[in-house]
C-alpha cells in the first residue's frame, strides 16, 4: 500500500520563492504542494480543504503577518507542521513564530537539497534549533517555571544556549545526533505550550478572559 | 543755650547733686580722673556732676564703729581708708568689694601712691571756704585752658561732666547727627581778646580758627571714631582742653567693610550659582540632545536593517531558490550548465550571505558584544558542521556581555576578522579542534576575543598572506591590536584586543 503523499502549503510573498519551492517540492516523490497563498488570509480561509501535513510559511506578509498566521492556523489544526522561511535565521521573530506555534525554520537562501531535508527533519526527526534560538528558549522557560523540561530536555538546551553545535551536544551526552533533535522537537512544543499558558495567565490577570 | 557752669573764678560745689553732709576730711584725685572725698564715716566721690557715696565701702565703715580719718590709692587702683582706731579697710572699686585690716602694715598692697598737693588738682584749687568745697582757678596757663560746656546733640542738649575725661564718648546714629557743642575758659581768664581753635580729629585735617567764638557745628558726620579738642591762645602758646571727647558715629550696616566684602562674596557667589546652574543646564541639553541623536541613530539603522533585509534579502533568495530550481529540474545537463547553475548559485549565496551580515553588521544591537560573540560563534557552527574540524566555544556566553557596546562600525570589522580567521584554519591548519574566546571589563572598557587551534601553527619563514594582511587592515580600522601567535603545544592563536575608551577619547 502506497504512503500517502506529503501535503504541502506555501504561504509567500516573493513571487520566485514561492514558485521555486512549489517545483521542487512537487517534484519529490513523497510530496504534493496542495495550494500557494501570498496572504495568510487565504490559506487559513482554505486550509481545510487542502488539509497539509507541513505548511511553509514567510513572517513578513501583506494583511496579517506570519506570527499571527501561525496562532491561527494552531487553533484550527494542532496536527500541521509549520516551517517558518525567514532571511535571518537569529531574528527574535523566529522565536515568537515558534512560540505561537512553528516547528522549525529554514533560511530563504536554502537550496533544493536544503529544502528537501528540511521537510524530512520536520516528518521525522525535529527542527534545528541555533544557540540563540536555544537561549530564547531558556528565557521563556525561567518566566514560567511551571512549564517543565525534562532533565535531559534541560541539558540539551543548556548545551545548545551555550552555543555548541548539535554535534558535540551529541558527542558531549553520548547520545545521538538524531536523539538531540528529537528532544529539541518536544522542547518546541513545551514551548508552544509555555507561551500559551502565558499568554492565558496575562489574559486572566488583565480580565480579558 | 545753655548755662555756662565756670564763669566765675570760684565755684562752690555745695549746690551739686549729692554734695555730702559730713565735714570733707580728705580729697584725693586717682589715676583715673575720679576724686575721692572721705568724710567722717562716708567715702564719696565727685564725677565732675555730683557727688556719690560709695554704699559697701559705707557698709563697712559703719560695721567697723570708728571713724574715717584719711584715704590713699594704691599702685593697682585699689582705695585704703585709714580709720580712726588704725585700722583700714581696703576697697577695690572696680570689683567693689572691702576687706578690713587690723593695721595699715597688713593691707597686702605693696606700694600706696603718694598723694600730691590735695589743693592742686587738675590744676585748680581745691578749698573749703565757709565749710564749702570750693574750687577757683590758679592764675596760670592751666587757666586758659578751654572746656566744654554743653553739648546740643541733635537739638537735644546733653549734659557734660565738668571733668570731661577720656571715658567721655558721645555716640551718633549716622543718619542723624547734628553736633553743636559750646567752650569756654574759666571766667577769670576769660577775654575777649582770646581766640579759639578747635578740631574734630578724622575729620578735620587742621585747626579751625573759630575767632572769639565759643560755638563749634557740625552736621552728617561720616561714620567712624573722631577726637574733639579745642584750644586757646594763652600768653605762652596754645592750651587744649584736657580730656579729649570721644565722638562715635555709629558705622550703617551697609557702610562697613565686611559688610561690602559680604555683598561681594554673596554677589560672587550668586554669579557662581547662575553660572552653574547655567552649565549644568547646557550640559544636560547637550546629553539629551546626544541622546535622541544616538536613539535617532539607532531607529535609523533598525529602519535601514529592515528595509535592506525586506529589499535585498528577497531578491537574492528569488535568485538562489531559481537557480536551485533550475538546478533541481534539469535532468541530463552537460557539465557547463550544472557549473554554470552551481557558480550561480554559490554566487547568490555568497551576496546573500554577505548582505545578511552587512544587515547584521547595521542593526544596533550587533554593537553589543554579546551579539558580536554569538554571530562569530554561529557562523563559527554552520562552517564547522559538516568538516572533521570541531569547533567550541571556550564559555557559554554571559548576558553581562550585552552590557559592553562598542562603537559603530566594530561589530562589522571584528566579525569579518574572524571570519578569516577560522577560514584560514579550517582550509591551512590541518588541525582537529578550533576554539573561540573572549574576555572583556564593563568597567575597564577593554575587550579580548582569540581563535587557536591546535594544527600546525605558522612557519618561521611563512610570509603573511593577503588573508592575515586584510586581517590587520580591519583591526588596525577599528583602532585594535591584532596579534598571531604559535601556541607552545602547537597551532595558531589569532587575538584581537581593544577598548572603546581609547576610541572615545
Amino acid at each position: 500500500m502506497m504512503e500517502p503523499l506529503t501535503r504541502i502549503t506555501i504561504i509567500e510573498d516573493n513571487e520566485e520563492v514561492k514558485d521555486g519551492y512549489a517545483l521542487i517540492l512537487n517534484r519529490h516523490p513523497d510530496y504534493v504542494v496542495v495550494n500557494t497563498y501570498t496572504t495568510a488570509e487565504a490559506a487559513i480561509k482554505n486550509l481545510r480543504k487542502d488539509n497539509p501535513d507541513v505548511i511553509f510559511t514567510d513572517l513578513d506578509l501583506p494583511g496579517i503577518d506570519g506570527i499571527t498566521g501561525i496562532r491561527k492556523i494552531r487553533k484550527i489544526d494542532r496536527r500541521v507542521q509549520i516551517i517558518v522561511i525567514t532571511v535571518l535565521e537569529e531574528s527574535t521573530l523566529v522565536f515568537d513564530a515558534l512560540c505561537a506555534g512553528a516547528s522549525g525554520y529554514i533560511t530563504k537562501s536554502s537550496n533544493h537539497i536544503e529544502l528537501l531535508e528540511a521537510v524530512d527533519q520536520i516528518l521525522h526527526n525535529g527542527a534545528p534549533m541555533s544557540p540563540k534560538i536555544a537561549r530564547m528558549v531558556v528565557s521563556s522557560f525561567q518566566r514560567n517555571p511551571d512549564t517543565p523540561l525534562s532533565e535531559r530536555e534541560t541539558e540539551i538546551l543548556s548545551h545548545l544556549a551555550m552555543g555548541k553545535t548539535y554535534k558535540i551536544t551529541a558527542e558531549e551526552l553520548f547520545i545521538g545526533m538524531e536523539t538531540v533533535k528529537s528532544h529539541v522537537k518536544n522542547i518546541y512544543s513545551k514551548l508552544q505550550a509555555t507561551s500559551k499558558s502565558e499568554a492565558i495567565k496575562i489574559a486572566k490577570e488583565a480580565s480579558l478572559i | 543755650m545753655g548755662i555756662p557752669r565756670l564763669l566765675l573764678a570760684q565755684v562752690s560745689l555745695s549746690q551739686l547733686e549729692g554734695y555730702p553732709k559730713e565735714p570733707i576730711l580728705d580729697l584725693l584725685e586717682d589715676q583715673t580722673g575720679i576724686i575721692w572725698i572721705a568724710t567722717p564715716h562716708h567715702i564719696n566721690v565727685f564725677n565732675g556732676t555730683g557727688f556719690q557715696r560709695i554704699d559697701c565701702a559705707d557698709q563697712w565703715i559703719s560695721a567697723n564703729g570708728s571713724s574715717v580719718k584719711m584715704i590713699w590709692e594704691s599702685n593697682n587702683g585699689e582705695m585704703i581708708i585709714g580709720m580712726s582706731d588704725k585700722t583700714s579697710i581696703l576697697f577695690d572699686p572696680k570689683k567693689r568689694v572691702c576687706r578690713s585690716y587690723k593695721s595699715q602694715n597688713q593691707v597686702p598692697t605693696s606700694q600706696f601712691i603718694e598723694k600730691g598737693n590735695l589743693m592742686d588738682v587738675r590744676g585748680w584749687n581745691w578749698q573749703m571756704i565757709d565749710d564749702h568745697l570750693t574750687v577757683s582757678l590758679n592764675k596760670s596757663e592751666s587757666g586758659f585752658r578751654p572746656f566744654i560746656q554743653d553739648l546740643e546733640i541733635n537739638g537735644q542738649v546733653q549734659k557734660l561732666p565738668i571733668f570731661v575725661t577720656s571715658e567721655n564718648k558721645v555716640v551718633l546714629p549716622y543718619n542723624k547727627n547734628v553736633l553743636a557743642l559750646r567752650f569756654a575758659v574759666p571766667a577769670a581768664f576769660a577775654h575777649p581778646s582770646l581766640t579759639y581753635q578747635y578740631s574734630l580729629l578724622g575729620l578735620d585735617t587742621s585747626w579751625i580758627n573759630n575767632g572769639d567764638q565759643r560755638l563749634a557745628t557740625y552736621a552728617n558726620i561720616g561714620s567712624g571714631t573722631y577726637i574733639l579738642k579745642i584750644r586757646t591762645k594763652a600768653p605762652g602758646g596754645w592750651v587744649e582742653n584736657d580730656h579729649a571727647l570721644l565722638v562715635d558715629v555709629i558705622t550703617p550696616v551697609w557702610s562697613a567693610w565686611w559688610f561690602h566684602v559680604l555683598v561681594i562674596l554673596m554677589v560672587i557667589g550668586t554669579l557662581a550659582v547662575i553660572y552653574k546652574i547655567r552649565i549644568n543646564a547646557a550640559i544636560r541639553r547637550a546629553l539629551e540632545i546626544e541622546e535622541i541623536r544616538k536613539k535617532e541613530a539607532s531607529a535609523f539603522r533598525l529602519m535601514m536593517a529592515r528595509d535592506f533585509h525586506d529589499e535585498m534579502g528577497n531578491k537574492l533568495a528569488s535568485i538562489i531558490v531559481i537557480a536551485s530550481t533550475l538546478e533541481y529540474l534539469i535532468k541530463d545537463k552537460s557539465e557547463e550548465v550544472k557549473k554554470a547553475l552551481q557558480k550561480i548559485e554559490s554566487a547568490s549565496k555568497s551576496l546573500f550571505d554577505g548582505t545578511k551580515s552587512f544587515i547584521w553588521s547595521i542593526n544596533p544591537q550587533s554593537d553589543h558584544l554579546r551579539e558580536i560573540i554569538s554571530y562569530v560563534n554561529h557562523f563559527g557552527n554552520e562552517l564547522f558542521e559538516q568538516t572533521p574540524m570541531k569547533f567550541y566555544l571556550a564559555h557559554e556566553v554571559e548576558d553581562a556581555a550585552d552590557a559592553f557596546i562598542l562603537p559603530v562600525g566594530y561589530s562589522r570589522q571584528i566579525f569579518f576578522v574572524f571570519k578569516e580567521a577560522m577560514t584560514n584554519a579550517l582550509i591551512h591548519s590541518q588541525g582537529s579542534k578550533v576554539v573561540f574566546d573572549y574576555t572583556y571589563s564593563v568597567r575597564e572598557g577593554e575587550f579580548c576575543l582569540s581563535l587557536w587551534d591546535n594544527g600546525t601553527g605558522l612557519k618561521e619563514d611563512q610570509k603573511i598572506s593577503r588573508g592575515l594582511q586584510n586581517m590587520m587592515k580591519r583591526a588596525e580600522k577599528i583602532g585594535c591590536l591584532l596579534s598571531l601567535t604559535s601556541n607552545p603545544e602547537g597551532g595558531l592563536s589569532v587575538t584581537l584586543s581593544g577598548s572603546i575608551k581609547k576610541s572615545e577619547g
